[in-house]
């Protein structure tokens, strides 16, 4: 891909450096800049002081104690060794190498609404398609060891933001996050991962070919430089930049204490809609998201909530300093009706269901089922169930996984109507 | 004194007619086997020696030199030690080497003076072109079934030396010899409570001799279901019945009452099984059918297919594909038929509960360790396999409540007329149906071609799945007695496929 990466000048170039060093968050990074705002100055100094932690505080040009950066003497060694083994006259080489494009926040690639953000990254890390920082989405988040259930829900939530042509935002872990990404791509979708380490430590390594296919067609994100490899508190800040960058959040599945419950909890103080997926009380998968579901977060009950949820926040956010054009091609979107992308199965518009498809697909409503189950309440044969089950599969309105069916929910179908008394 | 009498070894399952040729002369009481003989059949210098004597005979007191002809093909076993014994002694003058020419003899010498069974007399039996053909009597039926030849079944030396002298008229036709093996134990279809889309599956598989896999959590029923494919499928017909009887002699497996084996055979190896047991072979000259070729005309059930060494599965593609296996050593060749359905077992992963959706099922594996479990059977060996079935387990209500399912001789019943009508039609089951007759069928379709084209497209259909989905099929159209292949036969098939191929294809990404 051409992209005009230009040089990196020294400023950012430092930035890069220190921002790549093992615990310097963005907090802390931030306050080192507002005491000594030069940041090749604070890249020397820096190095210096881990070389000679006793000099530098000698020096009295940073008053480290009253930072409270709390740098203790072994972080000061680690932080010595990546200050010089950093060459920062290569940086610029590196990244364009990498195809990497750097975007610190005077960028105008720079995504607006974070600017505004309280834990804005200094730096952005960005492979594939940059504009799609800009973009409006929605984030599917949820827990690496998911059930069948959430897997089919985190599908078809991505392929209806990607029907919608709205970004898919995740952060490519196991799980519910991985199922996002593809069911995105496969539906030619937008998707982002945000990463918590380096664009090129890609964590899990068993998602190396799934971060290709996204760097193609979507986008990499990370506020780490190259050559980092996540430790295991830069997920929840990895967490909190998913959050901020989407539009609507879903948890689609979450354990009690499960990661993605940060992510639901950084959107709700950035007041960004979090919804979760109601599940079965009994699953412990679903602990999470039924906690949630007690007033922290909106209950989904289509999958195209989640579609209306970002649209309704980006309407509500003003556009969020999105260009006047993205804007407008969102607008014209979401106006136009909804229903041209369901009947895109080519098999959908030119046959009727049958009427064993019907049947089945009405047993099918009502709750998930095995073949076995719906051969007992649909009273067909089984060949016949097998038969009426590739029709619907065909016809994008049901899946399989492993012998229990579901329906795909659509958006065609209506909400569930409930009389308030 | 020279006599030549004739006999035959096993290469292979075949039978390879042999002369066994005496040359007794004067000189230093000697006794020498040659011929490209192997240790087994060169151990029969002592047994033969022995049984004369003990069979109370003389033995020449000179030199004795016998000669296995033709020296080209290695000679294993003990099958010829009769024949050796008989030459001998027309050499030596008790026999009057004339009468030997209208026989052929086979069987093993025991030290008394017996004549014992041996393995392969069918081939054996079958090589030879001989009048009368004397085997041990416990192999006397398993003989008569090859037309032609009398058969003349002995217990001793003594009664052949006694019949060929005319001292003694031949022992009459003990049949039914052989220690019948029992019948063996004969599970019904009735008994599988639920499952009815592996049920239908299996129905299929027997209708079409389709290789079925069955993926499930451990109590599931996969093997349940896979003991009860034999008793879906009609009775061999008389070749098969000879094929199958043959190989399992040549194994020295024990032969049912009547010898003619006319069930189709069932073998489970376990999954500790070498490649050499499942696809045949051995060391030296002796090479055995594997229980690939055992199962030949019948069924072979791998249960824990993910337990199996990935190397001895890897040796199941070529044979599959073939019919056939094909077995080269330094200097010998042979070839076994293998034309057998195969039907599999497999965990999804090592614990079993990977992607169950009961509740309170729930998979203990690492990530890591599913994906090694996984990735044993990837790729080209499920895809050899046309129906591909998850199974969950039954529920209580399924197991205790419901009626009981069909019973085999029902579904059997609708098999035998589907085979028929396969049979009838292209002279084959529809496993072995050719490209040709799945793209005449595309052609007289022309949604078929339309539904297949964008299952491909939409990547859940190889361009291999596309022919096993149109066989299938086939054989869908078949049980429902329908001369033409439907677009609702197909969306049946990739039913029956769907299931697993599904979770492979997001496995595999995820």
């Amino acid at each position: 891909m051409k992209r005009a990466t230009s040089q990196l000048n020294p400023q950012l170039g430092a930035l890069v450096a220190l921002s790549g060093l093992v615990g310097m968050t963005h907090s802390r990074l931030g306050a080192l800049l507002d005491t000594e705002p030069d940041a090749v100055a604070l890249w020397h100094l820096l190095r210096d002081m881990a070389t000679n932690r006793s000099r530098a505080l000698d020096q009295g040009r940073l008053a480290i104690q009253d930072l409270r950066v709390g740098v203790g003497d072994s972080t000061l060694g680690h932080w010595h060794q990546s200050l010089s083994s950093v060459d920062l006259s290569r940086l610029s080489d590196i990244y364009c190498a990498a195809d990497v494009a750097v975007i610190s926040q005077s960028d105008n690639r720079y995504p607006a609404r974070l600017l505004d953000d309280p834990a804005a990254p200094l730096v952005l890390f960005v492979a594939g398609e940059v504009e799609l920082l800009h973009s409006v989405g929605a984030a599917i988040v949820g827990t690496r060891r998911c059930t069948t259930y959430g897997k089919s829900i985190a599908q078809s939530c991505a392929s209806q933001l990607g029907d919608a042509q709205l970004t898919t935002w995740s952060g490519m872990a196991k799980g519910i996050d991985t199922v996002a990404h593809i069911a995105a791509l496969k539906v030619d979708g937008a998707t982002v991962a945000v990463l918590g380490g380096g664009l090129d430590h890609i964590y899990p390594s068993s998602n190396r070919s799934l971060s290709e296919q996204i760097v193609g067609r979507g986008a990499l994100v990370s506020e780490r430089p190259l050559g980092y490899s996540a430790h295991r508190w830069d997920f929840p800040l990895r967490n909190r930049l998913i959050a901020a960058l989407a539009d609507a959040v879903v948890v689609v599945e979450s354990g009690e204490s499960g990661g993605s419950l940060s992510t639901a909890h950084e959107a709700e103080t950035r007041g960004i809609p979090v919804y979760a997926v109601p599940g079965p009380i009994t699953s412990t998968q679903s602990f999470g998201t039924n906690a949630l579901l007690d007033g922290r977060a909106r209950p989904l009950l289509t999958p195209s909530d989640l579609v209306d949820g970002a649209i309704a926040h980006f309407v509500a956010m003003g556009g969020g300093g999105r260009s006047l054009e993205v804007v407008q091609s969102v607008l014209d979107r979401s106006l136009r009706p909804a229903d041209q992308s369901v009947s895109d199965s080519p098999n959908d518009g030119d046959r009727e269901l049958d009427l064993s498809a019907s049947k089945v697909l009405a047993v099918l409503s009502e709750h998930p089922a095995t073949v076995d189950t719906l051969v007992q309440r649909s009273g067909l044969g089984a060949g016949v169930v097998l038969g009426a089950l590739s029709r619907l599969l065909d016809a994008g309105q049901a899946v399989g996984q492993s012998g229990w069916w579901s329906v795909v929910p659509s958006i065609k179908r209506a909400r569930p109507k409930v009389n308030t008394l | 004194m020279f006599v030549s009498v004739k006999s035959g070894v096993l290469v292979g399952i075949s039978g390879f007619a042999i002369l066994a040729e005496v040359h007794v002369t004067g000189g230093l009481p000697a006794f020498q086997l040659v011929g490209h003989v192997d240790s087994v059949c060169r151990e029969s210098r002592d047994r033969v020696r022995a049984a004369v004597l003990s069979s109370g005979y003389k033995w020449p007191e000179t030199r004795v030199t016998v000669n296995l002809a033709p020296t080209s093909e290695r000679k294993t076993g003990s099958g010829v030690d009769l024949a050796i014994a008989i030459a001998v002694l027309a050499a030596n003058g008790e026999i009057s080497p004339q009468v030997l020419d209208d026989f052929a003899f086979f069987g093993e010498l025991g030290l008394d003076g017996t004549v014992r069974s041996i393995p392969g007399v069918l081939s054996l039996v079958s090589a030879c072109d001989a009048r009368q053909i004397v085997v041990p009597a416990t192999n006397a039926t398993e003989a008569s079934l090859v037309p032609g030849a009398r058969i003349r079944g002995v217990a001793t030396l003594t009664e052949v030396v006694e019949a060929l002298c005319a001292r003694s008229s031949w022992p009459p036709d003990r049949s039914a010899a052989p220690p019948a093996i029992k019948t063996l134990f004969q599970p019904d279809l009735a008994e599988v409570r639920g499952q009815s889309a592996a049920r239908f599956a299996l129905e299929v598989a027997a209708a079409g001799g389709h290789h079925v896999a069955f993926r499930g959590e451990p109590g599931a029923g996969k093997s349940m279901l896979a003991q009860r494919l034999p008793g879906l499928l009609d009775d061999l017909n008389e070749a098969q019945s000879l094929m199958t009887t043959m190989i399992h002699s040549a194994a020295g497996l024990p032969l049912p009452a009547g010898a003619l084996i006319t069930r189709p055979p069932y073998r489970a190896p376990h999954h500790t099984s070498t490649y050499v047991s499942l696809v045949g072979g051995g060391s030296g000259a002796s090479l055995k059918p594997g229980e690939l070729s055992l199962a030949a005309n019948g069924v072979l059930f791998l249960d824990e297919l993910s337990e199996f060494s990935p190397y001895v599965l890897d040796t199941l593609r070529q044979p599959l594909e073939d019919g056939v296996v094909r077995i080269s050593r330094a200097g010998r060749f042979v070839e076994f038929p293998c034309d057998t359905q195969l039907v599999v077992a497999y965990n999804p992963c090592a614990c079993g509960m990977y992607q169950s959706s009961r509740p309170g099922a729930f998979c203990s594996c690492s990530e890591s360790t599913r994906q090694r479990y996984a990735r044993r059977l990837s790729g080209p060996l499920l895809d050899r396999f046309d129906l591909r079935v998850v199974l969950q387990r039954p529920s209580g209500a399924e197991l205790f409540d419901d009626q009981p399912g069909e019973s085999t001789a029902t579904v059997r019943a609708r098999v035998t007329q589907a085979r028929r009508r396969a049979l009838v039609r292209q002279g084959s089951v529809n496993s072995r149906l050719g490209v040709d007759a799945l793209n005449d069928m595309v052609d007289a379709d022309a949604s078929i071609g339309r539904l297949l084209r964008s299952e491909l497209d939409k990547g859940r259909l190889s361009a291999r799945g596309v022919h096993r989905i149109l066989r299938v099929s086939r054989t869908i159209a078949d049980l429902r007695d329908s001369d033409a292949v439907s677009i609702d036969d197909v969306f049946v098939a990739l039913g029956l496929r769907n299931g697993a191929e599904h979770d492979d294809v997001c496995d595999g990404a995820a």
